[in-house]
């Protein structure tokens, strides 16, 4: 108790709290550009991070990461163009809920849910980190291999009218995940065409913009005129969401995305936009109203935004208590800590528990900070959507040029881009949805990366089966969800053939 | 009204991102301009040769931010010496920063592809870690040493074999004995295309006994294979660690080294468990610092320059030596007569034990 007595002086401090306000205001704002993400923020903040001493060093770094994970889901709801691969899925109801002119709400539902998802993970950081590590080193790579099988055919069954098109999307994302030189040895180039620029592979920022944002610029220059959309908001200082959209019914959706975001936060490799896609699945299965997804509701912006924000604290877990970053992120700040003389790992809870206090409650101020800032930014955020798309769709352009240049510092990547886009709009054009591809894109490599160190383990892949293990449940499971997911699907196509079969007999 | 207020809020916002534009594209400006001035030197230089030395010392000082990159994951081996470096050396280069980029994957094939790729102005650099001359002297790697620039050597560290604190294997003779009695079986975690990988085959070859070599990933994740229990035995570098031994999940059955390490008294070395040095010379680990090729030398010498003050730094001394690595430099030429060696070896390690 006195730990946290010492961690509590040692964070309410100006200082401190200051760190903690630019961090989040960078990262809502590294979030909410299409092309710039966290990642970047973070390694672009790092190095003023070593002047700062510890604990303001942590309270910047964790700023910008509960900011940046947040701050996508501006321009998702606004624009449906993700600001980062954490907001794929707030854009399936947030941007319905913009052409119902009702963006401010959109966005107030989304950092209210960020906040919960965010504090309920600092809780579970705080009291059940150690528990929670047990289990989490259990998972070996062909348990993981089985996740993430598990999670590709879940998203790709439910997300999107058309199952099979669904798993087309996946495996052309799974195809992208397989461009450039092979993950586990690098000893082969795969589908580089001869071209160097593509032995690194397509890299996450250019895909976003390429299936996103190109397609929808596209699109809304063919309605220039017709498309302005008039959000007519109440004029208010601080936005939360109104009554019908907060309170007791949400209770039970709150708890399950929170729990699932943690949860996929803890395993390392998954990342937020995998929690938020599988949050948002599970969230449509356990709806009462199921009709109501993706048409702009609520629920599935508090499913996507709560799990992405509560990925956070669960990836900070397995950081903190055995030195493995949950993601790209906490890898990052992991480094950051240790440069400051802190040896991230087992000894952590033991020998700096003042610290591991203090990345609790900075963790909760960080999201509280999210909140407000956002918040009160949303007055300005809605005003966007007011611009008349033929100023707005140039600036759009513009930022996602700055963020493709800024992978790299190439022209090849805008070209890439084009491609994607083309790809992109063709898909969409033809009803086949684009997260299952992004989802593909990102568990892609991961995926095959540990099914090749399971076959190293076990040998081969009926050794694998033969264990009676998660792994082997979920490969299972992945199994029966798609053979059930496609039965149904032609079930329907078989019904409507036969309708229309009798129907024209009848004619006859 | 409200239309006057959009033009203005968008006028705002062109505003804004103009004003972040330039600062954006000017990395990819940059070497545009550069190239004239660097490539200057070079077409003179056969002309009139004896203004270059005069005019070369004071020409090179960097005009922006310099990036290190290092081919593993953040937090990593490679990583947190990069960084420890990158921090000294970032406040004394007039003005700019030294910061580290972080390209991991394919064996670290990925990063050193990007800065091969990358202009030959200074401006990108990488850490280059000894198993590339393994990766090469396997057949993984078309590449070489002479497909770069190498501007220095500025670090070391030390491999160790390393059980969990409940194994059965209390020393390396126990292993080895376990290892021969159930060739195949016992699982070794590596991380492929790192220098381990040369160790286990000099293990292998030298007691004639077989592991099941398995891959468990890079330094900051690999650790909870052992901890797990999935792996029997691993062998990584002792700043990766160094954590788990001092809580007592891991225990340490010999280090790759040739003299006792000054943290662990009780560890022997492989020297004296009979291995030759011969076998050893393969399983050191250094870093050193590669430049595109064609990389000016005046920009080579200014970033060598750099690594040996903070080689000599004592704060920085101290803070490797905190994660048990040691600041060793080498100049560009002495680095460069070592690279040869270590190539060599490695070839002739690779004919004759590895197959």
């Amino acid at each position: 108790m006195s730990n946290f007595l010492d961690a509590l002086g040692s964070v309410m401090n100006p200082e401190v709290l200051l760190l903690i306000l630019v961090g989040t205001f960078v990262g809502i704002i590294f979030g909410a550009i299409p092309g710039l993400n966290t990642p970047i923020a973070v390694a672009l903040l790092l190095p003023f991070s070593y002047k700062l001493g510890t604990i303001p060093a942590v309270a910047l770094l964790l700023g910008v990461y509960m900011g940046g994970i947040s701050g996508g889901l501006v321009s998702a709801i606004l624009l449906r163009i993700p600001g980062t691969a954490a907001a794929i899925a707030t854009t399936f109801d947030g941007y319905p809920m913009t052409r119902k002119g009702l963006g401010a709400e959109a966005m107030a539902i989304g950092t209210f849910g960020s906040f919960i998802g965010g504090a309920f993970s600092a809780i579970v950081l705080a009291f059940l980190a150690a528990p929670l590590t047990k289990i989490a080193i259990q998972f070996g790579p062909w348990d993981y291999f089985g996740l993430m099988v598990f999670a590709l055919s879940l998203v790709s069954a439910l997300v999107g009218k058309n199952v099979l098109k669904g798993y087309i999307s996946m495996l052309i994302g799974l195809f992208i995940s397989c461009i450039g030189l092979s993950s586990l040895d690098g000893l082969t180039k795969r589908f580089t065409l001869g071209m160097y620029q593509l032995e690194g592979g397509v890299s996450m920022v250019i895909l976003i913009i390429g299936i996103y944002a190109v397609p929808e610029i596209l699109r809304a220059a063919g309605r220039l005129k017709e498309d302005v959309t008039t959000a007519h908001f109440e004029k208010k200082r601080f936005y939360v969401p109104g009554k019908e959209n907060r309170g007791k019914k949400f209770w039970p959706l709150w708890l399950q995305s929170s729990i699932i975001g943690t949860f996929i936060g803890i395993m390392p490799g998954l990342g937020s936009s995998t929690g938020a896609m599988l949050s948002y699945t599970a969230a449509q299965k356990t709806s009462k109203e199921k009709e109501k997804f993706s048409t702009g509701c609520a629920e599935g912006i508090y499913a996507s935004e709560v799990a992405n924000n509560a990925v956070t604290g669960g990836a900070l877990i397995p950081m903190l208590s055995l030195g493995i970053p949950g993601d790209s992120v906490t890898a990052i700040i992991m480094a950051a800590l240790i440069l400051q003389g802190i040896s991230v790992g087992p000894l952590l809870f033991t020998q700096h528990p003042d610290l591991v206090y203090v990345i609790v409650l900075v963790t909760f101020l960080a999201n509280l900070a999210m909140f407000v800032i956002q918040s009160l930014g949303i007055p300005l955020f809605a005003r966007i959507v007011q611009v008349p798309r033929y100023y707005l769709l140039p600036l759009i352009v513009m930022c996602c040029a700055i963020g493709c240049i800024s992978v790299n510092n190439r022209l090849f990547d805008f070209y890439l881009i084009i491609v994607l886009g083309i790809l992109g709009y063709a898909m969409e054009n033809n009803n086949y949805p684009l997260p299952p591809l992004l989802l593909g894109f990102i568990l892609g490599s991961d995926t095959e990366l540990y099914l090749r160190r399971s076959l190293m383990y076990y040998g081969s892949f009926g050794n694998c089966m033969k264990m009676f293990s998660a792994g082997t449940v979920l490969v299972i499971a992945a199994v029966v969800v798609t053979v059930v997911a496609l039965a149904m699907k032609s079930e329907t196509l078989m019904s409507r053939l036969r309708r229309k079969g009798s129907a024209g007999t009848g004619k006859k | 009204m409200k239309r006057i207020v959009s033009i203005i809020l968008a006028a705002m916002m062109v505003l804004a991102l103009a004003a972040c534009g330039p600062a954006a594209s000017d990395p990819t400006q940059a070497p545009n301009t550069q190239a004239p001035n660097t490539q200057a030197p070079s077409t003179e230089a056969p002309t009139n040769p004896t203004d270059a030395p005069t005019e070369a010392p004071a020409a090179w000082v960097p005009e922006r931010d310099i990036t290190l990159v290092n081919p593993y994951e953040a937090g990593g081996t490679s990583d947190i010496p990069s960084r420890i470096y990158a921090d000294y050396i970032s406040q004394h280069m007039d003005g700019r920063m030294m910061n580290v980029n972080c390209i991991g994957g394919a064996g670290g094939a990925l990063g050193a592809q990007e800065v091969m790729n990358s202009a030959a102005d200074g401006y990108t650099i990488l850490v280059a870690p000894a198993g590339y001359a393994m990766n090469y002297a396997k057949g993984g790697l078309e590449w070489t040493y002479e497909a770069f620039d190498p501007v220095c050597l500025y670090v070391t560290s030390v491999l160790a074999v390393a059980v969990r604190s409940d194994s059965p294997y209390k020393t390396y003779q126990d292993l080895v004995d376990a290892v021969k009695a159930d060739p195949g079986n016992i699982k070794m975690g590596i991380s492929t295309g790192g220098l381990p990988q040369f160790s286990v085959y000099a293990m292998e070859a030298h007691e004639d006994m077989k592991f099941n070599t398995v891959d468990i990933g890079g330094t900051s994740v690999k650790a909870t294979e052992l901890l797990a229990g999935r792996v029997d035995v691993m062998i990584d570098s002792l700043g990766g660690m160094q954590s788990y031994t001092e809580s007592g999940d891991f225990r340490l059955l010999a280090v790759f080294a040739d003299s006792r390490h000054p943290a662990y008294p009780d560890v022997p070395t492989m020297l004296e468990l009979g291995y030759t040095s011969e076998e050893t010379s393969v399983m050191s680990q250094v870093f050193g610092i590669w430049a595109p090729k064609g990389t000016p030398a005046e920009a080579i010498d200014y970033i060598a320059g750099l690594f040996e003050a903070a080689a000599n730094d004592a704060e920085t001394v101290e803070k490797l030596n905190a994660q048990c690595y040691t600041a060793s430099f080498m100049d560009t030429d002495e680095y460069m007569v070592y690279l040869k060696d270590m190539y060599e070896s490695f070839v002739d390690f690779a004919n004759t034990y590895a197959g």
